[in-house]
């Protein structure tokens, strides 16, 4: 199986999960409310389950590198920063904004609404890489190749910040990786760490439920029914139904338990009601995503030389290459850091887990970036298709580790 | 691999992409599968502080058990339990909210004038719904502000439970609790008794068999979601309650009333400190009535006082059995009784009696109201000479009369099922005197409880044995063991000879007034003078007096026997055992017997000469 297909397989097998996990930790015990199998089919999360589907497949008719290519005006960079930083402040302007338990993180158009802090979250991947690309020669250098697109980073970082810390620290932890990865050099970037420390520091000590949130994670017992709240009853029902679990849907934690159980703690659900299995389940099919994206990355094929020497060539252009770790380190490391949060080895932040955690827009966009890139392992076949046509490369083909030449 | 020194910026750039990708998305999935090992630690580990911190899920519901019902025998209900609902509130909860939602308000709109008060707002909406005042309901929550749990009002009518429903007040809730009833209202209110507040019971038959009605509560434990809504019960947690068993007393409620109205009108009629009446079946031992009325009477320093009884009427003791008063002459048949066993007389021997009073050889005096002079042993008994018993006193040893005293069952409790009995009293045989001796055959120092009375008098209703009183009946099927524990005291001639004397003091001695037209009956009148209490110095006073009758009827084949005691009449009103308690002994009988449907007996003749019946001075 290529990597773009198991890429999909996982993709869809997250999605659905999701949708069986959001509506199992969705059920309540409410008066006179009684969930049939043919409402839940034809469902609001099926529709978005479905909805996400079709965005994965528009995903991969993208030509992740003609977004590269192309110059001037038709170049889709300049509208992408724009479209991230005029919906970042839109979010805060009354009437278009909504609120959200206490967060302006919503932007509603009608009837959709949607997070521009997602928006940002994959486009700025697209930007860093693009920047890396055009610099290439420059990267080495500290102002042009490494402060200029920081700060654009880090405006964007700001603005998330606001209303959402855990995406922004995750925006910038990926942007980061992958200005090293393109070759920044490493004492620039961390030249820069203690700044970054001092902002983080500056946002957590000026909002107090942040403060909370830090001091829960020290010792949540210290305040069992206030600040350590969500992550004691995030650990109780983990601890909940032992081993093999309660079963699906007999979890008993979402009954008003643990807030937020659709959302950022539906992990916590699936640990109480699948037990150990489930919890691994996901959690390989999240290291199975991490480790295609990885291949996908680093894609190449092993040529003959009209010399007649062998050596390995890279299967996708570096903008390619670059996006694809983008994409795969934020799926990646959102996930560890919701699973870190709900299991109480990181502090509280509302983050979600990706594909699984119930958000129709954060699915559909979520599903669109990694449809790109299949698109990415999609045309890189093509060329190793093309190579073997050619004569020059090798026939079995090796999608595996290339190692450094 | 010399080649990488003239490769492209391009490929430089490749090259590190790939090889740093690798490094971190390796690290990213160790850490993710790293995760699972603190997965699986919390879900291995339980952890009791994360248990207590995290919170309980289940709740208890307890299924209250029946209380068992009272019954009279005859299955009227005399206790039963009802569901009731009442309203309760949690002051703290209340407090705390009304004063989040005024926040909530000002928060929207900070020039709002929401300051209401919450306890205020509450007692408002309680006040109109539940008829009470306000301001009194706001008094009490203020009282108990940091309390959890306070009923406001109980015997909440269905149009009220809806109307607290549909306001849907936060801390205001509707519960359910058993309320004990009695339907017969004050009726045997002593006997049956009472519970308190913790469905225990006070006094009564509610306490005597307070375990066995009480039965076990059961228990419900389920599931909850956090707004305390059940989610699920498991089979194992349901334990069904266990309704408490029934009791069933001897009381007749149609005689207890025909007792206590009759005594009510006596107590009232002759200014009395109270009075006592039970009547009793003789076949079973069956108490059928036990009526105890005391009535503390202005500008009198009463020798009895039962402070609980005006707290509640079922709260006060029950006198019939646990104050012993003296019988005075009552007692005179069972020690003629016994003499006439012991053929110390035959009812027909003449004692040699003066026309005076008698001084004993140990110098004591003894009077009586009358003398005749000598007369017969039968006379002695219906006229209640003291002369003659004091004689057959001393021709018995101290032994025989102390035989005499404990045969009848007196100085021994009966055991009938009243809380908080008396055995009576009886002197000691080591203290035992001359004295004692001749006292004792007048119904002096000696004290014994109504319950023994009557029970004694069995003897002469069943021809010589007798049953033991009962006031439980239990299961209808064990109605009647009490007959088969009877046991001869006398033998069948004495007690018919006792009988008939006892017939001549209704017809032509100290208790003509008792007489009846309907039905032949043989008692014994009894004028005790009232000892002092403790406090008021020793002996006796002058002129206050135990005036007290015990008849059975009828005569030929007796069913009933009743004892009627006045305690501390006014003298000034009639003092004499056969005329104030008689008559109420007579009417209780009469009445008694008419609804048990017993045919009358009395000679036609008998009853019209009734109303021409002399009015001499009563014996004591």
């Amino acid at each position: 199986m290529r990597p773009g297909h198991g890429l999909l397989f996982i993709v869809f097998a997250l999605l659905v999960t999701g949708t069986v996990l959001v509506n199992s930790a969705g059920l309540t015990s409410a008066n006179g409310s009684e969930t049939t199998l043919q409402e839940l089919l034809v469902g609001r999360n099926t529709m978005f389950l479905l909805a996400a589907l079709a965005a994965l497949w528009l995903g991969t008719r993208i030509r992740v590198e003609s977004i590269f290519t192309r110059r001037g005006w038709s170049s889709p960079m300049p509208w992408l920063l724009g479209v991230i930083l005029l919906g970042l402040l839109l979010a805060h302007v009354p009437g278009i904004g909504k609120e959200v338990n206490g967060a302006k993180r919503w932007i509603a158009l009608g009837p959709l609404s949607f997070q521009p802090s997602e928006i940002a979250k994959w486009g700025v991947p697209l930007i860093v890489a693009w920047h890396c690309c055009r610099r290439a020669g420059a990267l080495g250098t500290f102002w042009q190749g490494f402060i200029q697109p920081f700060a654009l980073v880090s405006v964007i970082c700001a603005l998330v910040a606001v209303e959402d810390l855990g995406t922004a620290v995750l925006i910038m932890m990926v942007a980061l990786a992958m200005l090293v990865s393109a070759g920044v050099r490493w004492w620039h970037a961390g030249l820069l760490l203690p700044l970054t420390g001092a902002a983080f520091v500056g946002l957590v000590v000026t909002s107090p439920y942040r403060v909370n949130r830090i001091l829960a994670y020290l010792d949540p017992f210290a305040d069992a029914q206030g600040k350590g709240y969500h992550v004691i009853q995030s650990m109780a029902a983990i601890s909940g139904g032992g081993l093999p679990g309660r079963g699906l849907g007999n979890g008993i934690q979402k009954f008003g338990y643990l807030p937020e159980a659709t959302t950022d703690f539906i992990f916590s659900i699936a640990c109480e009601e699948l037990g150990m299995g489930g919890a691994i389940g996901i959690l390989l099919l999240f290291a199975m995503l991490a480790f295609t994206g990885l291949a996908i990355t680093c894609a190449s094929a092993r040529v003959q030389t009209p010399g007649g020497e062998e050596r390995r060539v890279p299967l996708t252009t570096n903008y390619e290459s670059l996006v694809a770790l983008g994409f795969t380190l934020t799926v990646s490391v959102q996930a560890l850091i919701n699973v870190a949060v709900v299991t109480g080895l990181a502090p509280t932040k509302g983050i979600a887990l990706p594909l699984i955690s119930r958000g129709g827009t954060g699915w559909i966009l979520t599903a669109f970036s990694l449809g790109m890139l299949a698109s990415i392992a999609r045309v890189s076949e093509g060329r190793r298709r093309a190579l073997q046509v050619a004569g020059v490369a090798q026939p079995e083909s090796d999608e595996g580790m290339p190692q450094p030449a | 691999m010399m080649r990488q020194s003239i490769t492209s910026v391009s490929e430089v750039q490749a090259w590190r992409t790939r090889s740093c990708g690798r490094v971190l998305v390796s690290c990213v999935i160790v850490a993710l599968l790293g995760t699972s090992a603190r997965i699986a630690w919390l879900k291995t580990n339980p952890n009791e502080q994360l248990e207590r911190a995290a919170g309980t899920h289940r709740s208890d519901a307890r299924e209250l058990a029946e209380r068992g019902q009272i019954l009279d025998r005859r299955g009227r209900v005399l206790a039963t339990s009802l569901m009731a609902r009442r309203v309760f509130v949690d002051p703290a909860l209340i407090w705390e909210h009304g004063w989040e939602r005024v926040r909530k308000a000002q928060r929207a709109d900070p020039d709002s004038q929401a300051t209401a008060d919450p306890f205020k707002d509450i007692s408002l909406a309680l006040g109109s719904i539940l008829e009470r005042r306000p301001s009194e309901i706001e008094a009490e929550l203020r009282r108990r502000a940091e309390d959890r749990y306070h009923i406001v009002a109980e015997g909440l009518s269905d149009a009220q439970v809806a109307e607290i429903r549909r306001l849907n007040l936060k801390g205001v809730g509707v519960e359910s609790y058993p309320e004990r009833t009695y339907p017969a209202g004050d009726i045997a209110a002593q006997v049956v008794g009472r519970i308190g507040t913790e469905r225990k019971g006070q006094s009564g038959a509610e306490l005597a068999h307070d375990t066995a009605m009480q039965g076990s509560d059961g228990n419900l434990a389920f599931l909850r979601d956090a707004r305390m809504r059940p989610l699920w019960i498991d089979e194992r947690d349901y334990r069904p309650s266990k309704d408490g068993e029934d009791v069933r007393l001897s009381i007749d409620l149609v005689v207890q009333e025909i007792a206590e109205r009759n005594l009510r009108e006596a107590v009232k009629g002759f200014h009395a400190g109270g009075g006592r009446c039970v009547v009793m079946d003789v076949e079973t031992g069956d108490i059928l009535a036990i009526a105890d009325a005391l009535t503390p009477r202005r500008g009198w320093t009463e020798v009895t006082t039962d402070p609980s009884r005006g707290i509640h009427p079922s709260l006060g003791r029950n006198r019939n059995v646990t104050d012993p008063y003296e019988p005075g002459s009552t007692f005179k048949p069972f020690v003629w009784a016994v003499a006439t066993e012991l053929g110390k007389f035959k009812p027909e021997s003449v004692l040699p009696l003066g026309h005076g009073p008698y001084r004993t050889p140990f110098g004591r005096l003894i009077t009586d109201v009358k003398y005749y002079g000598p007369v017969s042993w039968k006379t002695v008994l219906m006229k209640s000479l003291n002369l003659g018993m004091v004689k057959a006193a001393e021709r018995m040893t101290f032994a025989q009369m102390q035989d005499a005293v404990r045969r009848f069952g007196f100085g021994q409790r009966t055991n009938v099922g009243i809380p908080g009995e008396s055995e009576g009293r009886v002197t000691s045989s080591k203290s035992w005197s001359k004295y004692t001796q001749s006292s004792v055959c007048m119904g002096y120092e000696i004290s014994v409880t109504p319950v023994q009375m009557v029970q004694a008098f069995s003897a002469f209703c069943r021809d010589g044995t007798m049953v033991p009183a009962r006031l439980m009946l239990g299961s209808a099927e064990a109605e009647r063991p009490s007959a088969l524990a009877a046991k001869r005291v006398l033998p069948e001639a004495i007690a018919l000879q006792a009988r008939e004397a006892m017939e001549g003091v209704v017809t032509e001695g100290t208790g003509r007034k008792a007489q009846s037209a309907l039905y032949r009956m043989f008692g014994k009148s009894g004028t005790a003078h009232l000892a002092k209490p403790k406090g008021q110095g020793k002996g006796y006073y002058d002129d206050r007096y135990t005036a007290s009758f015990i008849a059975g009827a009828p005569y030929r084949n007796p069913r009933i026997v009743c004892l009627t005691v006045i305690d501390d009449p006014d003298k000034g009103k009639g003092h004499f055992g056969g005329s104030i308690a008689g008559p109420v002994c007579r009417d209780v009988i009469d009445e008694t017997l008419e609804y048990m449907g017993v045919t009358p007996d009395q000679d036609p003749k008998r009853a019209e000469q009734l109303a021409s019946v002399r009015n001499e001075p009563d014996r004591h």
